[in-house]
């Protein structure tokens, strides 16, 4: 997975391209401290380039939603397509988190 | 310390180290001596020609080899591919000589000598070049032994694992009981999984099965799966509703599980006597239905995964599971796991597998046809632990 990092007028926009799996915490420790060191009011996943998500991956948008939490910051994942979309679908994760068609 | 990566070596255990000298210098073989003595080397013999070399080091089974390689007779290279050939391991031999003849040197290394000592020797030098392969050898073993260790380990937590899932016996009792037929297909992706399958009898008429999988694979998510066994064995689980069984487990998971690990897991009831299935769904890759016909059917699995929120609650949802008909359901490797070509199965080429091969004769060997299908240029290991189960009603006229 690769991720770029845009801060905008709102707070930070992360778009992650690529397979986002179990192998890319050390790359999604990088994401993290971005959220955590930013001053915005929210943060956005943008999901429309993911091919694929496995199930570490998605725990993974669990910690940085409860880091958005605890840092006061609203968390919002765009545009998932294909298998990122039925898994986030299966998952429910509409309920834990905002999902943006 | 950590026991793989020790920070220090073992000094006692280093000087302690057996060690051969090969010299037909008995001046020479007294220089070692001096040197190696007063610095705490205890285990040291010493041969004047090949053969008493080839016999102690039969008998000796020296840690390090100090050769001279312009021996008479059998030269040091000889020695070198003689020890070689004598299942030396990871010996190491050091070489020593007054020839500073470059090829001479380059034959040693290439019948296998690791360095090169020039002579007259430098006692501190050679002190130094010993203890550096000394050093490394005990290294080397230490981790050989720690993964000797580490490897029976896991083999035995992995045959505990498989006493987890359902035995042979418990899978033909429900075939004579409720004329079930039920076939799985196990792969971890390392030495221990995450996947976890089985059945409970409810009563003479119901069967409770489930499939649950933990976020990640190894050793943590397979001691997640130890909890989750332990946990449905709580006095108290109502195995006939699968809403409160899937609230039961969530709530404890989410006390113990960290943020990011959680369970997908499917548990559902059959009533063979209202040929229904009641099931509750925490975010499983959907189980498929195959009619007796060939047709197959998606079940709706949504739902948040145990372990993530508290006090999530879980809805009971029926469908008919009639006679003839067969219930598939799978650990997200199947669906996930792409081949060399980049392809993965979607939802629509497993139902088109499935579809393919109704109707189905036996469990175990639908279970054959979609690991075929599935196998077919799929790198292994898998990236992720494998669970494919079948369990197909029987019909009236089938027999036992």
């Amino acid at each position: 997975m690769q991720h770029t990092l845009v801060v905008d007028t709102e707070g930070l926009r992360a778009s992650l391209t690529g397979r986002f799996t179990f192998q890319d915490y050390p790359d999604f420790r990088r994401l993290l401290n971005a959220i955590e060191a930013t001053t915005g009011r929210r943060v956005a996943v943008d999901l429309e380039a993911l091919e694929f998500i496995d199930s570490a991956a998605l725990g993974m948008l669990l910690i940085a939603n409860d880091a958005c939490k605890k840092a006061g910051l609203s968390f919002l994942v765009q545009h998932p397509k294909g298998q990122v979309y039925r898994t986030l679908e299966i998952a429910a994760m509409g309920s834990i988190f905002q999902i943006q068609q | 310390m950590n026991p793989a990566t020790p920070d220090t070596v073992d000094r006692a255990a280093v000087l302690a180290s057996r060690i051969l000298v090969v010299d037909p210098s008995s001046f020479q073989r007294g220089v070692i001596s001096d040197c190696l003595g007063p610095a705490g080397y205890g285990n040291v013999v010493y041969a004047a020609d090949g053969c008493e070399a080839l016999r102690q080091f039969a008998n000796f089974r020296p840690d390090l080899i100090l050769l001279d390689i312009a021996m008479q007779g059998p030269n040091g290279a000889d020695m070198c591919r003689a020890f070689m050939s004598l299942d030396l391991g990871s010996v190491p031999i050091l070489v020593h000589s007054a020839v500073h003849e470059p090829n001479e040197r380059l034959r040693a290394f290439q019948a296998g000598a690791v360095d090169f000592i020039a002579t007259p020797l430098f006692p501190p030098e050679l002190l130094a070049r010993v203890q550096i392969h000394l050093d490394r050898r005990w290294m080397t073993q230490h981790l050989r032994q720690f993964q000797v260790r580490l490897n029976n380990e896991l083999g035995a937590a992995r045959l505990m694992q498989e006493t987890l899932l359902p035995h042979e016996a418990d899978l033909s009792a429900v075939r004579t009981t409720m004329r079930l037929d039920i076939a799985a297909h196990c792969e971890m992706s390392s030495e221990l999984g995450g996947d976890f399958w089985g059945i409970r009898v409810i009563g003479d008429t119901r069967l409770g099965m489930f499939i649950a999988d933990f976020t990640g694979h190894g050793v943590a998510s397979a001691m997640n799966a130890f909890r989750l066994h332990a946990l449905l064995g709580e006095s108290g689980m109502r195995y006939e509703r699968p809403e409160l069984v899937m609230q039961a487990l969530n709530v404890r998971l989410a006390a113990v599980l960290p943020r990011g690990t959680f369970a997908t897991m499917f548990y559902g009831v059959l009533d063979t006597c209202r040929n229904r299935l009641d099931y509750a769904a925490a975010g499983a890759p959907p189980p498929v239905l195959i009619g007796s016909n060939g047709t197959t059917t998606g079940i709706d699995t949504s739902g948040v995964p145990l372990g993530i929120k508290h006090w999530q609650t879980y809805d009971v949802r029926s469908l008919d599971f009639a006679p003839g008909a067969t219930l598939f359901f799978y650990s997200d490797a199947l669906t996930e796991t792409y081949d060399e070509s980049g392809d993965v199965w979607d939802p629509e080429i497993l139902h088109s597998v499935l579809g393919r091969i109704a109707p189905i004769q036996s469990a175990a060997s639908g279970i054959d046809a979609v690991g075929k299908a599935f196998d077919a240029r799929r790198p292994r290991p898998l990236p992720d632990d494998l669970t494919l189960v079948l369990v197909r009603r029987l019909n009236d006229i089938e027999s036992h």
